[in-house]
């Protein structure tokens, strides 16, 4: 992460982001400053930019609490996303075989 | 040996990480904690990793996941049980006439003479022939106005109709009479007691509060011909049947806790904190009475800390949008608000019939049309088949547009399970029916709610627990001590 006066700069990977991600990272700091999103390459840019340079120290803070949280997701989002499909299958339409596609999620998760 | 870890969201709420599962078991963590577990770094002997295990947070064998996976997807299934039933909450504007002028009124209501806004009896029997096409077994029919009562004959021919249709489709029926209690009751009474009638009035607070915004035409307050309708009506029918609903406005902010001193004394058990809505004289009005969402949210933080004091003393008195939010937190029971549903409630849980037979997902989207944008009229009893109706791209548009679960920002928010959306608002605000939470007043209150109930719910305050747990059981405080 790179800090000037008034902008913060983040570099992302793409294979440690998605689309989630970049939602999260658009919350909370709506009024105070301006999200900019580039790709470039195969990294996704993401530059923070207030025009209060007095505040930039606690956005700062904001955005380090927003990555934490980001990284935190990123591992759950692998874990996940195909329990979360599996619920919402079970939950509507009872799945004939849910023991067997249980241990296949199960031994590959571990 | 490892474990595997189930679909969670999680945000910072008092200070700790707060972890919502798919069902709404919740759990707070700290950092450590928090970072022990998403690492698989829990030791599996400590006191977290069972909490995190019986809550369905994390499985450790193929068996445990897959009843954690089907113990969870019951539970979802049940919070979704609104889904099932379909609509059965259908309201019906009478008339659009009304005998008061409330400056914070979201209706737009027309003159007291003004009868061509009526609506007829033949139009009513039509929405009632279309009411009971609903696949629900429980069908609530909801008069609404402007002042409903102005058109009691039509209300008088509904009831009737609609309670031969009930017993011919074997249906249960239910009647709520929206009032503000200020036309001639004495004949009509009988009819109310006879038929069971629910009333849904409006009470803003003291004489003074009450009248400050809740006027007849001609200026003058309406609080004394209220109360004496209240009074009478308590007299001849259920107390239960009768409930009250109040509308912030900026005069009230600072006047909370003398609005809950007047529900106190006149006898009501609880009381809605309801924050103005854009619409109508309301939006007209809104450099006058609006606020900005802050100030609803201190007020609500003030007046549940004096509800919770109340009852501390022994006096039972609910905060009901906190019961139904604590409903959804505390039980795996699924609540019938239709205003905070995902997918949203409008037109699913919930519809409105106009006085010309038009119908609507919400009473909003009929303002909405009220204030010349009728994007959201679904059909028109006379002329369209109720698969028209239902079936209409609207509701298809609305019911995929308002998933929590696929929304921006809401898919990620910890308060998703708990929470739903409001489509019709977000396109008012915005011109899109999906909305922009970073700028919604609506997401900001309701987050805001969320911490507040949240931070009590850490607290772990037994005294604040078991007050909740009496608003949620529905039991006063003394007769849930004596089981």
């Amino acid at each position: 992460m790179k800090k000037n006066n008034n902008t913060v700069e983040i570099v992302f990977h793409r294979e440690t982001y998605d689309i989630c991600d970049i939602q999260l990272a658009h919350h909370n700091i709506s009024d105070k400053c301006m999200l900019l999103l580039d790709i470039k390459g195969d990294d996704l840019l993401v530059r923070l930019v207030c025009n209060d340079e007095l505040i930039i120290n606690d956005i700062s803070k904001e955005f380090l609490y927003l990555l934490s949280q980001y990284r935190v997701r990123r591992i759950l989002a692998n874990e996940n996303r195909l329990i979360r499909d599996l619920i919402v299958e079970q939950a509507f339409k009872p799945i004939a075989n849910l023991e067997e596609r249980v241990n296949e999620l199960y031994n590959t998760s571990i | 040996m490892s474990y595997t870890i189930l679909p969670f969201n999680v945000d910072i709420v008092n200070n700790k990480h707060l972890l919502v599962g798919m069902a709404g078991d919740y759990i707070f963590l700290d950092d450590l904690q928090l970072h022990s577990f998403v690492n698989h770094r829990l030791d599996k002997n400590s006191d977290i990793y069972f909490d995190l295990k019986s809550k369905n947070f994390l499985a450790d064998s193929s068996d445990n996941l897959r009843n954690a996976i089907d113990m969870t997807a019951t539970r979802y299934r049940a919070k979704k049980g609104f889904l099932k039933e379909f609509t059965n909450l259908h309201m019906m504007v009478i008339t659009v006439r009304c005998n008061q002028e409330c400056k914070y009124c979201q209706v737009s209501c027309a003159g007291e003479d003004a009868k061509q806004y009526d609506m007829t009896s033949q139009v009513a029997y039509k929405i009632v022939d279309f009411i009971f096409q609903s696949p629900s077994n429980n069908i609530k029919i909801e008069f609404q106005g402007g002042e409903s009562t102005l058109n009691w004959q039509t209300i008088v021919d509904t009831v009737i109709y609609a309670e031969r249709k009930s017993k011919i489709f074997n249906k249960n029926i239910e009647f709520v009479i929206c009032t503000n209690l200020t036309t001639n009751f004495t004949d009509k009474i009988d009819f109310i007691k006879d038929h069971n009638i629910v009333i849904s009035t409006s009470l803003d607070g003291s004489k003074v509060v009450h009248n400050h915004y809740r006027t007849y035409k001609n200026g003058a307050g309406t609080y004394d011909t209220f109360l004496s309708n209240l009074y009478l009506l308590r007299e001849k029918c259920n107390i239960n049947n009768i409930s009250a609903l109040m509308t912030t406005t900026s005069y009230t902010l600072d006047k909370i806790k003398l609005v809950i001193d007047e529900y106190v004394k006149l006898g009501f058990d609880g009381i809605f904190l309801r924050a103005i809505n854009p619409y109508g004289f309301a939006d007209s009005n809104k450099t006058e009475i609006g606020y900005k969402v802050e100030k609803f949210i201190d007020m609500y933080k003030e007046a549940l800390q004096y509800i919770l004091e109340l009852n501390k003393q022994g006096i039972y008195f609910v905060e009901y949008y906190t019961r139904l939010l604590l409903t959804r937190i505390l039980t795996p029971f699924a609540t019938g608000f239709v205003d905070l549903q995902s997918p949203s409630g409008a037109g699913i849980s919930g519809v409105i019939y106009d006085y010309n037979g038009d119908v609507y997902p919400a009473d909003e989207a009929r303002m909405l049309a009220r204030m010349g944008d009728r994007h959201f009229l679904m059909g028109n009893v006379s002329v369209d088949t109720y698969a028209q109706v239902f079936h209409s791209s609207i509701l298809k548009d609305i019911a995929n547009n308002s998933c929590l679960e696929i929304m921006p920002i809401c898919s990620n928010c910890v308060f998703m399970s708990y929470c739903g959306a409001d489509p019709i608002r977000n396109y008012l605000e915005t011109g899109d029916i999906m909305g922009d939470r970073i700028v919604s007043d609506f997401c900001k209150k309701n987050k805001a709610i969320f911490n507040i109930i949240f931070s009590y719910l850490d607290s772990g305050d037994k005294a604040i627990m078991d007050i909740f747990w009496s608003w949620i059981i529905h039991r006063k405080l003394n007769s849930n001590e004596n089981h």
